[in-house]
């Protein structure tokens, strides 16, 4: 389908662009980009109201790379406010629509970048996870999403919500395209301190583990569908029991929120971004004030709110230090699960996607225990494939140790 | 939680019906994430970063910055070249 068409149908944009370069290893294929990655001289919003006449002066080093390669950048994917989502329903444009069925949610918060990799051929979509905006709304809108390991791609130019876990990732119904793209992007970059060159390491997978709790967790036909599916592969695959996840759902979201306020402060009408008219009797702070609770939408007003107090004299210990260490004690959890088994294994969502309205009379807390089964890998950096389970807004969660994406593609070859 | 002391430091400003609402949800959640706190972490490090990594810098070679134009365009407010701002009182 045409990317205007899937525009006008499905609202996947939030700018449309046709950006066209020279010949090399990614010739043929198109890339749309998710609207936190900066493209020189592209607006790049975040999905933000208050980033709205944004416009970079240089580009990520994820899209120089992709240039240099001969990929042709055809558009800024919607997303939920600086990726403050799980069902796309955050975005401050327009409301992005599942390509199964267009009154169900698409998935968030990398929504515009799920639609385009299920409705576009010889397409790439560029997503960004935190605690699992790329696997939810692959799931949501049936496609492959790769999560890679913390660092393996360079996070230069992308709008930061929290730097400890934010990762950029590829979506594609093509798992093909998504290797050939992961081979010319990934790896270390010197202007991101955190970026890793990739070990390789051993392809073959001989166990699975498949995680209890996240079965259980799951309504009843995703679970006996994923788990068909694990049978169906032909190898030793036994239950796993994972004592933290309840734990790190929690520590994901006092870290992520703690991050992101601090990541956030810098909005406030003078650098970038919306801004107001001022004179002489202006106070500097109330002009901040103004500028902040006119753009922020409600959902980053409230993570913002939420981040803040966790950092507060008297209860940081009790919330960001005490996440920070039970993170440490997830890590371990994993690290031991990955001794004995190559991968593990579990639905990606525990539900179908909602409908519009039935997502709105879910609360925040009701929202957010909805991440249950993404959030500790991304909590600790493990990289994560998403496998679309036939035609369903339903996905196979594969989860690896570090470094081990090789492994991840392995398996999600199997299916094809 | 004092929602009106948090936003405040938050530089949020939030209606009464938003404080009444934002009050209850993230009352809902914190109450939510009280398992934490029954986790038992004495000796555990904080894990502040994933991967462990020593300390990384680049090579010092001059590179070519932005240009002043550049590095203030998306800056309505420009003086000179200087951003802009309101009085600090």
């Amino acid at each position: 389908m045409k990317y205007e068409r899937i525009n006008e149908e499905y609202n996947a944009f939030i700018t449309l662009t046709n950006i066209k370069t020279s010949n090399g290893k990614l010739s043929g294929i198109d890339f749309s980009v998710k609207d936190n990655i900066c493209v020189k001289r592209v607006r790049t919003t975040a999905g933000s109201r208050i980033l709205e006449n944004y416009k970079p002066v240089f580009d990520a080093t994820i899209i120089k790379r992709i240039k240099k390669e001969g990929g042709r950048i055809i558009g800024k994917t919607c997303m939920d406010e600086f990726g403050f989502g799980t069902f796309g329903t955050n975005c401050a444009y327009k409301q992005p629509k599942n390509p199964i069925n267009k009154k169900l949610v698409p998935g968030g918060s990398s929504s515009g970048a799920g639609i385009v990799a299920k409705l576009a051929d010889s397409h790439v979509a560029i997503a960004e996870s935190t605690g699992g905006s790329i696997s939810c709304p692959a799931a949501f809108c049936n496609v492959y999403g790769l999560t890679p390991t913390y660092g393996a791609i360079s996070r230069y130019g992308l709008i930061c919500y929290t730097n400890s876990m934010d990762k950029i990732g590829l979506m594609s119904k093509d798992l093909g395209l998504i290797k050939k793209t992961w081979d010319v992007i990934k790896g270390k970059d010197e202007k991101d301190s955190t970026s890793l060159d990739i070990i390789r390491t051993d392809p073959e997978v001989k166990r699975i583990g498949l995680v209890t709790d996240y079965f259980n967790h799951s309504e009843k036909g995703i679970s006996n569908s994923v788990r068909d599916y694990a049978n169906g592969l032909g190898i030793e695959c036994e239950p796993v029991e994972l004592k933290l996840v309840h734990e790190a759902l929690s520590a994901y979201y006092i870290l992520a929120l703690s991050e992101a306020s601090t990541n956030l402060a810098k909005y406030c009408g003078l650098r970038y971004g919306m801004q107001e008219e001022f004179d002489d009797k202006t106070n500097y702070e109330d002009y901040f004030r103004k500028i902040r609770s006119k753009y922020f939408g409600e959902e980053a007003k409230r993570r913002i709110i939420l981040g803040t107090f966790a950092r507060t004299k008297g209860y940081r210990d009790k919330y960001y230090l005490q996440a920070a260490k039970v993170r440490t004690l997830v890590i371990q959890e994993f690290k031991k699960k990955f001794e004995e088994y190559d991968l593990l294994l579990a639905p990606t969502m525990p539900c179908s996607p909602p409908s519009f309205e039935k997502a709105k009379t879910l609360t925040p807390s009701q929202v957010y225990a909805l991440d249950l089964l993404t959030c500790a890998p991304n909590l600790c950096g493990f990289p994560t494939l998403n496998i679309p389970l036939q035609d369903k807004p339903v996905g196979i969660h594969l989860i690896a140790n570090h470094f081990n994406e090789n492994k991840l593609f392995e398996v999600g070859s199997w299916q094809k | 939680m004092d929602i009106k002391k948090i936003s405040e430091l938050a530089r949020i400003k939030l209606t009464k019906d938003e404080e009444k609402k934002f009050e209850k949800e993230i009352g809902d959640v914190l109450k939510a994430f009280q398992n934490l706190n029954k986790v038992q972490t004495k000796d555990v490090k904080p894990s502040f970063h994933v991967i462990p990594t020593l300390n990384e810098s680049r090579a010092d070679k001059p590179e070519k910055p932005l240009t002043q134009k550049q590095a203030l365009q998306n800056s309505g407010k420009t003086e000179r070249s200087y951003i802009k701002s309101p009085k600090i009182k």
